[in-house]
């Protein structure tokens, strides 16, 4: 019955690329036919429910190993089809190695906004300017590439400024202000 | 930063304010325990002409704290010139 750990495994593991890693392609029919070839549609529809059924709970708490086991527990304990020792060991290996990059995946598709893609800078010397006081004066050029995080085919919008000495020190503190924040906020 | 020869130009903005938030994303449809905190900063800049434009972009930790690295970074290079 190894066997049934490593097909579990790997639905598991078809679904998750199929929902959560952008693989959209992969369909279920295939995953019947490379995974369980024999198994008969409707059986397969019912174990392909049960699977959705698991990851969907494990995601959306996000649940740390030892929330895990509570819930296989449980799941072993239905009385309609309990989940099989070689199933739940199954589960915990696949939550083992997918658990944070599901959750990274989940994070990534609820940032609907403008994010950041790409920071560049350069530091420039001026050799004329408006003001004597200004020649020779170091002024720093950042370039921010800025995408939109649900149209990924649409080019990322650039933007250029360029910033005095003062200034970068000013948004030097802005950063050290909101790294105190994050500091005191957020428990890693 | 070789691959963006258009900044040789001199049509460069200057920067005049950054706003920030920080967020917490607590939950959403997909997960109930989300816990996903986020920057949020607009960045007001001036062109050549005076014309004031407002960007926002949302950062995760990481890439905050890859964007306040180089800014460390300028700042360090800066005293050198």
């Amino acid at each position: 019955m190894a066997d049934d750990t490593k097909s579990f495994l790997a639905l598991l593991n078809g679904l998750t690329r199929k929902s959560y890693y952008g693989q959209s392609e992969i369909s279920e029919d295939f995953l019947k036919e490379q995974i369980y070839p024999d198994l008969s549609q409707e059986d397969f529809d019912h174990l392909l429910t049960r699977c959705r059924g698991l990851l969907k709970s494990m995601v959306s708490a996000d649940m740390d190993m030892t929330q895990l086991e509570v819930f296989l527990t449980a799941q072993s304990k239905k009385r309609e089809a309990p989940l099989t020792e070689e199933q739940m060991n199954a589960v915990r290996k696949f939550w083992k190695s997918n658990k944070t990059k599901i959750h990274e995946s989940i994070i990534s598709q609820t940032m609907w906004g403008s994010t950041l893609q790409k920071v560049s800078w350069r530091i420039d010397l001026k050799s004329q300017a408006r003001h004597v006081s200004e020649i020779n004066a170091p002024s720093a050029i950042m370039e921010l590439q800025i995408a939109d995080s649900l149209q990924k085919d649409k080019e990322a919008d650039v933007v250029r400024f360029e910033m005095s000495e003062d200034k970068l020190s000013t948004v030097l503190s802005s950063m050290q202000d909101i790294e105190e924040q994050i500091n005191q906020y957020v428990q890693k | 930063m070789d691959e963006s020869p258009d900044l040789c130009k001199v049509d460069v903005g200057q920067l005049l304010d950054i706003r920030w938030k920080l967020g917490l994303a607590v939950s959403s449809d997909e997960c109930k325990n989300l816990n996903f905190p986020f920057v949020t900063m607009t960045l007001k800049t001036a062109d050549s002409s005076g014309q004031e434009h407002s960007r926002t972009v949302e950062m995760t930790l990481t890439q905050f704290r890859n964007m306040s690295k180089q800014l460390q970074e300028m700042a360090k290079s800066m005293e050198t010139v």
